[in-house]
């Protein structure tokens, strides 16, 4: 069976059923079909909360990453840069930003970290293409996956469908 | 429509059929189950305003020019200045900001409190009225039920 460039084995398609059905019984292929389709369902679901994630993180490494561009601009003006921050859910507060060569980063897991602006803005360009670099392979599995579900539920239709005609032919003979 | 679904007694429910006491009783469950969302948004919404004014107590006069760490975005914070503490900005809804001294501020939110207050206390009536309703409604379904199987066990006995 060929897999596709993140291991995921492909499923086969059974072209003449009754070639298939000699290795097997019926209930036993249909078993080992629907569980298949069963494992690329679940694989589908979590590919579709990896995919959830990765969307809600991108635009947020984006604006922080704006941020940084910003302040590496600024950083050669003398003045201080007037804001409002957020202190909590509608009220925001004064700030002055002095010329600062340094900012914290929040890595989650309780972990924030000081880098100088150029190590930042080096380090967030190089999550943002990671990040979309994984959305596009987890697109790319989730459209494999759809079809892999698909084969396999044709297949074990054709199975079904066999064994009806099988048991017609023997009854009639 | 408020008004119809307050009094629900005025209509006769013992006069009604078990399917439809069925569906109003299915229609009740669903307003309780809105109503007591809509409870629990305005709580929550009570104890942000209540954290809000702690922050604003927590801005002293002693805190100006404070160093402290500014959070730019939410994974990026830069080391800066309070520079203003006597007055602070308000998101008043439908992307409207307003700057208010901090005695003013603290006023606002101690109102919306207020106003949240006031409504979740009607709600909170509304809710109760509904399950008075809606343990009458189960009674009387109740009683129907009972009446029914009577009825077919007669019959069954009857036919025999």
């Amino acid at each position: 069976m060929n897999a596709n460039p993140r291991g995921i084995p492909q499923a086969p398609f059974v072209d003449d059923v009754g070639e298939y059905m000699k290795t097997d019984t019926v209930e036993a292929t249909i078993r080992k079909f629907t569980e298949a389709a069963s494992k690329y369902k679940f694989m589908e679901n979590s590919k579709l909360q990896q995919r959830g994630s990765l969307e809600q993180k991108i635009p947020e490494i984006e604006k922080t990453l704006a941020t940084i561009d910003y302040l590496i601009g600024q950083r050669e003006s003398e003045e201080p840069i007037k804001t409002l921050f957020e202190i909590n859910d509608t009220l925001y507060a004064h700030a002055a930003i002095p010329p600062t060569e340094s900012v914290n980063l929040w890595l989650g897991a309780n972990v924030m970290l000081e880098y100088t602006l150029d190590e930042a803005q080096a380090l967030l360009t190089g999550k943002l293409a990671i990040a979309k670099g994984n959305l596009k392979d987890t697109i790319e599995d989730l459209e494999f996956l759809r079809d892999q579900i698909t084969t396999m539920e044709v297949n074990t239709a054709r199975v079904y469908n066999w064994d009806v005609k099988q048991r017609r032919m023997e009854k009639s003979a | 429509m408020s008004t119809a679904d307050a009094k629900p007694q005025t209509i006769n429910l013992e006069d009604l059929p078990l399917p439809q006491l069925h569906k109003i009783k299915a229609q009740l469950e669903e307003e309780m189950d809105g109503l007591t969302t809509a409870f629990s948004h305005m709580k929550q919404a009570q104890a942000t305003f209540r954290e809000c004014t702690n922050c604003i107590d927590a801005l002293t006069p002693d805190c100006q020019d404070k160093t402290i760490l500014v959070p730019l975005t939410s994974s990026l914070y830069v080391p800066g200045k309070l520079s203003n503490i006597d007055s602070v900005v308000i998101d008043i809804g439908t992307g409207y900001y307003v700057e208010k001294p901090k005695a003013d501020a603290v006023t606002y939110y101690n109102s919306k409190m207020d106003y949240v207050q006031a409504n979740a206390k009607a709600i909170q009536d509304t809710v109760e009225q509904k399950q008075a309703s809606y343990r009458g409604l189960l009674e009387i379904m109740q009683y129907k039920i009972t009446q029914q199987q009577q009825a077919t066990a007669e019959k069954a006995s009857a036919s025999k």
